[in-house]
């Protein structure tokens, strides 16, 4: 096996442990599925480089590492189009999180206020 | 004794014209500021003029500030919540007129009418030119018979919007008019409208751009219409 391909079954490991691991946090099953199919992949490809062609061709593509850059952006696509998705859930919460926050700061300072003119009022009428 | 109406204004960065606003107020009603973030001394300056400053962390967008004055209006027997911008370039002295129309004819909400009323010269192109036009498709959709669909000086009836509480959650940040009008008229929501006059900024710059503006309407027409169809 070349350098490369030895440096890719350990990204690739590593990749297996740390979603197993998010896997066991998170109890997120698409995730896990989706990130080991890319783990698996990357470790098979280091390990038959010339895998890669023979799936490439089922795909009527002549070279190899074409493949490779074509299925990549692909999948970038889908990530930031995921990231973007959950950035704007983010958002939003933070807005209402930040709305739920001024009026609550409104109740106590207005609970303050009435406390402290309930207090003058019995010191009044004593 | 508690008064029976109540201004919102929601503001940002307006310290050199909150404090002018506020002592044309008249003395019957309550003002409620929302600072919508604000990096001046706005809810300084507004509570130096006793008015009651509710402030955002961060700057959360026009509606939402709207919205966050609503929900403290509601919390107290209000009788009418006015709502009306914090540049100057709404009249307080009006204000008695909103009251009056709301309760001459019982309608829920009450809307200031550039178009009914007048506009200071010089009033911007895309106001002029696509206002009109934008008023007719809301009146389409909503089956009301609006003049000026987008004017910032509006009145409620409190009890209206407790009953109907639902329609202030999950609005458009910055530009609901169209949305809040299109979610009115599906709970059957009454509107009648008064002529006001549009001063002209006297201090600052307006934060919409053309296509900020445009665009943020028509995110706001379509969520209406979505909100429209799924509640």
């Amino acid at each position: 096996m070349r350098p490369i391909g030895v440096l890719g079954l350990i990204i690739a490991s590593f990749g297996i442990i740390a979603s197993f691991r998010q896997y066991i946090r998170r109890k997120r099953i698409l995730g896990l599925i989706l990130w080991m199919i890319v783990w698996l992949s990357l470790g098979i490809v280091s390990i038959f480089p010339p895998i890669v062609y023979f799936i490439a061709s089922l795909f009527s593509m002549v070279y190899g590492p074409y493949f490779i850059f074509a299925v990549s952006i692909m999948g970038l696509y889908l990530i930031v189009f995921l990231l973007y998705n959950a950035l704007k859930g983010l958002e939003g919460q933070v807005c209402h999180l930040a709305q739920s926050i001024a009026l609550l700061e409104y109740s106590l300072e207005r609970s303050d206020q009435d406390a402290k003119k309930g207090g003058r009022d019995d010191s009044r009428s004593e | 004794m508690q008064k029976k109406v109540v201004v919102t204004i929601a503001v940002l960065n307006e310290q050199r014209i909150v404090g002018d606003i506020l002592s044309r107020m008249p003395d019957w009603v309550d003002v409620i500021i929302v600072d919508d973030g604000s990096t001046d001394d706005t809810a300084k300056t507004a509570r130096a003029h006793g008015a009651t400053v509710i402030n955002h962390p961060l700057n959360l967008g026009q509606s939402m500030a709207f919205v966050t004055g609503l929900r403290v209006a509601l919390m107290d027997d209000y009788e009418v919540i006015i709502e009306m911008d914090g540049d100057g370039q709404h009249d307080p002295r009006d204000i008695p007129r909103f009251v009056d129309q709301m309760r001459k004819t019982g309608c829920d909400i009450v809307v200031g009418s550039r178009r009914l009323g007048s506009s200071y010269k010089g009033e911007p192109f895309f106001r002029r030119t696509f206002l009109p036009p934008l008023t007719k498709l809301l009146n389409w959709i909503t089956g009301y018979q609006l003049t000026d669909s987008m004017c910032g000086y509006r009145a409620f009836k409190a009890d209206s919007l407790r009953k109907h509480a639902r329609l202030l959650q999950d609005m458009e940040r910055q530009y609901a008019a169209a949305e809040l009008f299109i979610r009115f008229s599906k709970a059957g929501l009454t509107v009648t409208e008064i002529p006001i006059h549009l001063k002209k900024r006297q201090h600052g710059a307006s934060y919409k751009g053309l296509v900020r503006y445009g665009w943020g309407v028509a995110r706001s027409i379509v969520r209406g219409i979505r909100w429209r169809k799924v509640s």
